[in-house]
């Protein structure tokens, strides 16, 4: 074989590696750069989310400590009675800048009867300005003491159980 | 020549793509420990504890100290640090043993895969040496706990996620005497 064509041989193949490498060397930083831009836009989205779950749980004591939910000044206790009065009173969801809310007694052991006129106060969950579940948005709960006053025999006294509740935000703008 | 210049081209090549399919690889175990980790769990946990030390002594149970008045955990706990009974012939420390473990078990569930691998509750009397400084002595009922509790060489409990404590201190009886209760919960951190 004459030898400039083993020369053009071999500058071809010099060059087709050439190409190799540079295609190769792009597709490594591409997916490099791919990984990283993937791994922080998820974690963006997460503090964002995580921001947004933080405000709503923040929201979650400050709401059982407003005069409209709370008990005898007691931190992280409710008035159920008050509660009754104002859980289908839509214009206090925009007021308290919530979507919603659900408290539902845990101890003694909930049978899941829901709170209305008619049944009340023998019932274990009260749905505030919502008809259904929480957490379609942004959810957080926290425990709280359902409280009440009952009479017996001419004298009242105060009435807390154990009960969990769960509020739900879709736009928080302030913390 | 030409086929030794190929060779030599060809395992480069096959080196380089070696490198190429572990960077691929470690990359996607970043990517999914980072979608799996979950980072807001320790705040959003601790607020769901504090809220718990704070209404758990609120609960109204049915032992009467004196008639027609029940107790609440609270003032429980002040009767059973001085040894009272209820009226129904409870001792109020059965009594304050029996509702905690109740409110502890609906609280906290813990089976086998729950997001609560263990809690344990344990209540001690205090003494009030300066402001805001209690100092802790002996239990005053026996530590209420549920889960896998395993203790670790340092004999501290181990705990293979978030472990979380809270305590609140209650009045008992004197100004001075305090009861402290510190509940620890053991959370899992894969949801």
């Amino acid at each position: 074989m004459p030898t400039f064509l083993v020369n053009h041989k071999s500058g071809q193949l010099k060059m087709q590696q050439m190409i190799f490498m540079i295609i190769a060397v792009f597709i490594f930083f591409t997916l490099v750069f791919l990984i990283y831009a993937s791994m922080n836009l998820s974690s963006l989205k997460r503090e964002a989310r995580d921001s947004q779950t933080e405000k709503v749980a923040g929201m979650v004591v400050k709401l059982a400590s407003t005069p409209e939910f709370n008990f005898n000044n007691q931190p992280s206790s409710v008035d159920i009675d008050k509660l009754m009065v104002l859980k289908d009173k839509k214009v206090y969801a925009q007021f308290l800048g919530i979507d919603g809310a659900i408290i539902e007694k845990i101890y003694p052991t909930s049978k899941g009867i829901e709170c209305t006129e008619t049944n009340y106060p023998e019932c274990d969950i009260i749905r505030m300005f919502t008809k259904e579940d929480i957490a379609k948005n942004f959810a957080s709960s926290a425990f709280v003491a359902w409280c009440r006053k009952v009479t017996v025999e001419g004298r009242s006294y105060n009435k807390c159980e154990l009960a969990r509740m769960v509020i739900e935000a879709r736009n928080i703008t302030g913390a | 020549m030409i086929s030794k210049i190929h060779k030599k081209a060809q395992e480069e090549m096959v080196g380089f793509v070696v490198i190429v399919v572990i960077v691929i690889v470690v990359g996607l175990i970043f990517l999914v420990i980072s979608f799996r980790s979950n980072g807001n769990l320790a705040g959003e946990s601790s607020n769901r504890l504090d809220s718990f030390v704070k209404s758990v002594g609120y609960y109204t149970t049915d032992c009467e100290i004196t008639k027609s008045h029940y107790e609440n955990i609270e003032s429980l706990i002040a009767g059973c640090h001085d040894g009272k009974q209820c009226v129904s012939g409870e001792g109020a420390c059965e009594k304050l043993t029996n509702v905690l473990k109740g409110i502890l078990n609906n609280s906290f569930v813990v089976t086998g895969k729950s997001y609560v691998i263990y809690y344990n509750l344990d209540l001690r009397a205090g003494k009030v040496i300066k402001e805001n400084t209690t100092s802790i002595g002996e239990s005053i009922i026996a530590p209420i706990s549920a889960g896998n509790i395993s203790l670790g060489e340092d004999g501290l409990k181990n705990c293979p996620g978030l472990r979380l404590t809270k305590d609140r201190s209650f009045s008992a009886g004197s100004s001075s005497q305090k009861a402290v209760m510190r509940l620890e919960v053991c959370y899992s951190l894969v949801s």
